[in-house]
Parts: C-alpha cells; sequence; structure tokens
C-alpha cells in the first residue's frame, strides 16, 4: 500500500515538475525572443577561400556563434541571437588550430531586426559589411534587393519584369530595397560581356535578397528570401543550403521536448492515479 | 635615316620625362631644414612632441606640420611620405590625420584649426605659447567630427555595459567605471570581447599614454592580470597574447607585451577610429 502511495505520489511530482519545467522554458524562451535579433552570414568575395565565422557576444559568452566553412556564394540561414553587441572575427576554414580568428567587425543586434553579415569585395580587399534587412513589403507589393559578387563583370544592370530596376551595381556593392509589383516573370541581370535570365516568383508580401554570383559557366542567380509575410519575422531557412553550423543558441526543440515529457508523465501519472484505486478494488473484493 | 633620327628623338624625350617625373617624386616630400628655434616652442617640447607622435600614432596615419616640426619628426624616424608639411601658402591641414599645432600652425590657421580642422587635442607638451598640441584631423568638418564622436560614446557606453555584465570578465573598480562612461577605445572593447569567449579575463585598469589629451579622447590601453599564480595563469595570458599577436589592422595594437608573469598590456594606436562599434 505504501510502495503504491509513493509510486502515485512520486509520478504526479514528476508530471507536475516535467510540466512546469516545460511551462517555465517556455515562457522564458518567449521572452527571450522579444529581445532577440536575427543573423545570417554569407560569403560573397569571389577569390577569398572559405573561412570560419565567429561572432563573440560582449555580455553573454554562452551567445556565441560560430559557422564552419563558409564558402563563396554560401549564404547561412537565419540564426536567432540575444540583441547585443558582438565582434565577428574569421579565420581560413581548415587552418591550424593554432591559427587565431583575426577581428574583422562589430555587429550590433537590435531586438527583432535581421542582419546579413556579409564578406564583400576581392581577397586582397575583403570587408566584411553589416546589412540591415528589411523584413516587410509595401502592402500589396514584394521588395527586392541586389548584391553583385561577379568578380568577372564589373557591374552589371537589373531588369525586372521587362523594367530597368539597378543600373551599375558594381562589384561588391548592395542596392537598397525596392519595392516591386508582385509577378512571376524575368530577372535579367546583364554585366559587360555575360547576363542571365532566370525566372522567378516575387509575391506580394514578401522580402527577396537577389546576389550576383561567378558560376562555373558565367553568371549566377541566388534568389534569397528574406521574409514571407508580414510578423516581422525572417524567412527561416534558404535554397542555397548551408553546412557547418554550430549554434549555442537554445533550439525550440528543446522546449517542445520538454512540454512533450511533461504532457507525457503528466498522463502516464494520470492513468497511473486512475488504475491504482480500481487495482485496490478488486483486490478488495 | 629619318627614322633613326626619330627613334632617337622618342628616346631622348622618354628619358628626359622620366628623369622629370623621378625628380619631382623624390622632391615632393621633402621635409625642409629649419631652424628649431624658429617656431616658438623650445627644443625639448618639440623633441616630447616629435617622440610622442612618432612612438604613439597609427603607422598609417598623415601627419601634417610646420617645417621644423616636420624636420623633428623626420629625424624621429617618420617617413616623408607621412608628412603634410604646411607652409605658408598652405591652406588648411586637411588630408592629413593629425596635425601638430605649434604656435606657428596656430596662428597660421587661427581660430579656424580648433573651429573647422581639428577639434579634439589627442596630447599636448608644454605651456604658454610654446605648448604644442597634437590634434585629430575632422575631415568633414567639425560639427560632423563631434557628432560621430557622440555617437562613439554613446555605442562604447552600451558595448562597455554589455562587458560589465560579461561573467567571464572580472573588473576593477576603475576600469568598471572607464567602461561604464564609455571610455574605452572601441578596438579594446573588441577585442575584450573575443578575449573573454575563450578565457576568464580580469581587467586592472585602463589608460592613455597621452600626457594633456582632452576627456573625450578615448583610454588605448589595457593591463590583463593574470587569474592566480602559477604556471597555468601565465599559459593563459601567453594565450591572449598569441591572439592578439594574431590581428590585424585596425586591430593589431601598437603594443602588446607580458609584463613578468602576472600581467600583460595591450595597446592601440592614436587617434581611437570612430564607428567601429554599431549603433546601440
Amino acid at each position: 500500500m505504501k510502495i503504491m502511495r509513493y509510486i502515485r505520489w512520486t509520478t504526479f511530482l514528476m508530471a507536475a515538475a516535467a510540466l512546469l519545467l516545460g511551462i517555465t522554458r517556455v515562457a522564458s524562451a518567449s521572452t527571450t525572443s522579444s529581445n532577440t535579433g536575427w543573423v545570417r552570414l554569407a560569403h560573397l568575395s569571389p577569390n577569398t577561400p572559405a573561412v570560419d565565422v565567429y561572432l563573440y557576444s560582449f555580455g553573454n559568452p554562452s551567445a556565441e556563434l560560430v559557422l564552419h566553412h563558409v564558402s563563396y556564394g554560401t549564404v547561412s540561414p537565419y540564426q536567432a541571437l540575444a540583441a547585443g553587441e558582438y565582434t565577428v572575427a574569421m579565420r581560413a576554414a581548415g587552418a591550424a588550430a593554432s591559427t587565431k580568428p583575426v577581428l574583422s567587425a562589430s555587429l550590433t543586434v537590435a531586438p527583432g531586426a535581421a542582419y546579413t553579415v556579409a564578406g564583400l569585395g576581392p581577397e586582397s580587399g575583403l570587408r566584411l559589411e553589416v546589412l540591415q534587412d528589411q523584413l516587410t513589403a509595401p502592402p500589396g507589393e514584394a521588395a527586392v534587393r541586389f548584391i553583385q559578387a561577379s568578380l568577372q563583370q564589373h557591374a552589371v544592370t537589373v531588369t525586372w519584369d521587362g523594367k530597368p530596376t539597378v543600373t551599375n551595381l558594381t562589384f561588391g556593392s548592395v542596392s537598397s530595397y525596392q519595392a516591386v509589383s508582385p509577378a512571376t516573370a524575368t530577372l535579367h541581370v546583364a554585366g559587360e560581356s555575360e547576363s542571365v535570365n532566370s525566372t522567378i516568383t516575387l509575391a506580394a508580401g514578401t522580402v527577396h535578397t537577389v546576389v550576383v554570383l561567378d558560376g562555373p559557366k558565367g553568371l549566377v542567380l541566388d534568389n534569397l528570401l528574406d521574409a514571407a509575410g508580414s510578423d516581422g519575422v525572417p524567412a527561416g531557412a534558404v535554397a542555397t543550403g548551408f553546412g557547418g553550423t554550430a549554434p549555442r543558441v537554445p533550439s525550440p526543440l528543446l522546449w517542445l521536448s520538454l512540454i512533450g515529457a511533461g504532457l507525457l508523465l503528466t498522463m502516464v501519472g494520470g492513468v497511473g492515479v486512475r488504475l491504482v484505486p480500481r487495482h485496490r478494488g478488486r483486490h478488495a473484493r | 635615316m629619318t627614322i633613326a633620327l626619330a627613334l632617337v628623338a622618342i628616346v631622348a624625350l622618354g628619358a628626359g620625362v622620366t628623369g622629370v617625373i623621378i625628380g619631382r617624386a623624390a622632391k615632393s616630400p621633402s621635409v625642409p631644414a629649419v631652424p628649431a628655434a624658429a617656431a616658438g616652442a623650445s627644443a625639448a617640447t618639440r623633441g616630447e612632441a616629435a617622440s610622442w607622435t612618432a612612438g604613439q600614432v597609427a603607422a598609417s596615419a598623415i601627419v601634417a606640420c610646420d617645417p621644423a616640426m616636420c624636420a623633428a619628426l623626420h629625424a624621429d624616424g617618420l617617413p616623408a611620405t607621412r608628412l603634410l608639411v604646411l607652409g605658408t601658402a598652405t591652406a588648411d591641414p586637411l588630408g592629413s590625420d593629425v596635425v601638430v599645432a605649434t604656435l606657428a600652425v596656430r596662428n597660421q590657421f587661427g581660430t579656424r584649426l580648433q573651429s573647422v580642422y581639428a577639434p579634439v587635442v589627442i596630447a599636448s607638451f608644454g605651456t604658454g605659447a610654446g605648448r604644442i598640441d597634437i590634434r585629430a584631423i575632422a575631415p568633414d568638418g567639425t560639427a560632423a567630427y563631434e557628432a560621430a564622436l557622440a555617437a562613439d560614446r554613446r555605442s562604447r557606453i552600451s558595448a562597455g555595459s554589455q562587458l560589465l555584465r560579461n561573467p567571464r570578465i572580472i573588473v576593477a573598480a576603475d576600469a568598471r567605471n572607464a567602461l561604464s562612461a564609455g571610455d574605452v577605445d572601441p578596438r579594446l572593447l573588441m577585442m575584450l570581447a573575443a578575449l573573454a569567449d575563450q578565457q576568464q579575463v580580469r581587467i586592472t585598469a585602463f589608460g592613455d599614454p597621452s600626457p594633456g589629451a582632452s576627456p573625450v579622447v578615448p583610454l588605448r590601453s589595457v593591463e590583463i592580470a593574470a587569474l592566480g599564480p602559477g604556471a597555468e595563469a601565465e599559459a593563459s595570458l601567453r594565450s591572449m597574447l598569441s591572439f592578439i599577436d594574431a590581428q590585424r589592422q585596425p586591430f593589431q595594437p601598437l603594443q602588446a607585451a607580458l609584463v613578468g608573469s602576472s600581467a600583460l598590456t595591450v595597446e592601440y594606436a592614436a587617434p581611437s577610429p570612430l564607428g567601429l562599434l554599431g549603433s546601440p
């Protein structure tokens, strides 16, 4: 009898604790999210070898972000980061462990804001530029900007749906966002000696960054979806793919797992509680 | 025959033009020899100012100076290519990064030196008329410079306050005040954040080897103490030094060295750059 009561109470307490822990963690996470921004990293320097990128938080060492083997044309997914100041450093991917990262720039993450930290220019003049990303488009329109990361073409001119959109965008530079009419249409990018056409969809309410890259056979366009709604949250993933991320930002899966564990234990505990008297009743008969 | 003459003429002309270009190039950054007593300051004050400028100002910076001061700087090791000689006909010191304001330079530009070209003193030597100020140039004018300086201070206050919350950074009381007041050079702030990511950092003091500097000039040096006695603490300092030594401009310090086995000092060059940190 005492053993069964002990088991029952233990089950109750564990279930309650797990559920409480889950709820607390979610509350904490949602509090954190109001003080969170988003950062993605882009390697857009054609003749610069792959790099590892480090973001060192001024106030919270556990908020450090490390991205390994970022190579030309790679754009990471947005990573949630606590708002605050960061030092950005780089080191050559695959360098000896004794090779120290080189400080390159600083980044101020504001709550709710999104940034692209982009390596731009040629290797000899590589610079890290912090671009503020737009997360909403004007009502009924799409927003798009362009990054010229082709070393083969000094400058490019962009035409969207037959209309000139950006002219003479020079290597290593970034246009401002422009509002355009939503459509599925041809994006035409022309340099001095090469051009490329791509049919893309710019839906109403979406925000895009189109990167002009050097490909093995000429110009290549990378259409990045920065945001796809009015919630002011950046789109989660990009088509370019990304490897080697090692964020220390807590994953929502952790909190969901805790909630799941709490609910499961509650159910088990509840069933146990309901079953025990029946057993007792049966035994009593 | 005609072709041969033409070729000789072309070669001769080319040689002449080359000679003129080489001659101009060799002469252009020349440092005139001027009697030391000509510009008001004592030789000792001029020597102090020259020595400080040669030792503390960034190696990439162009220094504007009157002929006597330029000669002293050249003698102290500054190459002629880094000197902008302010002749009597020079309209302004723009194009340089710092100006050495001797009496001659102050007389030449009058109140415009402070109100238009170079509002902030980053170091000062001597007194009275013989005083020599080293001033940071405001390339876009005083108003823009002071606005940038104020914005930079706000960023330094924010960044310093965040470092104070970093559990891996232990800060002595005076150094704590400097961080929270935004008095610390942004290069040091960024470096400290990176160092603290790897190990615990104990900051004992910030400093600035700039006599007579304006209060708005950030502190460019830091002393980091070992976290205890023994080989492990010294190894930690050596690891930090190795990280610092690997940096490139603008994060490569003027000097970084161990003080025995108990401390590490890091010092950045003057003037402190503006705008390295983002807006809070």
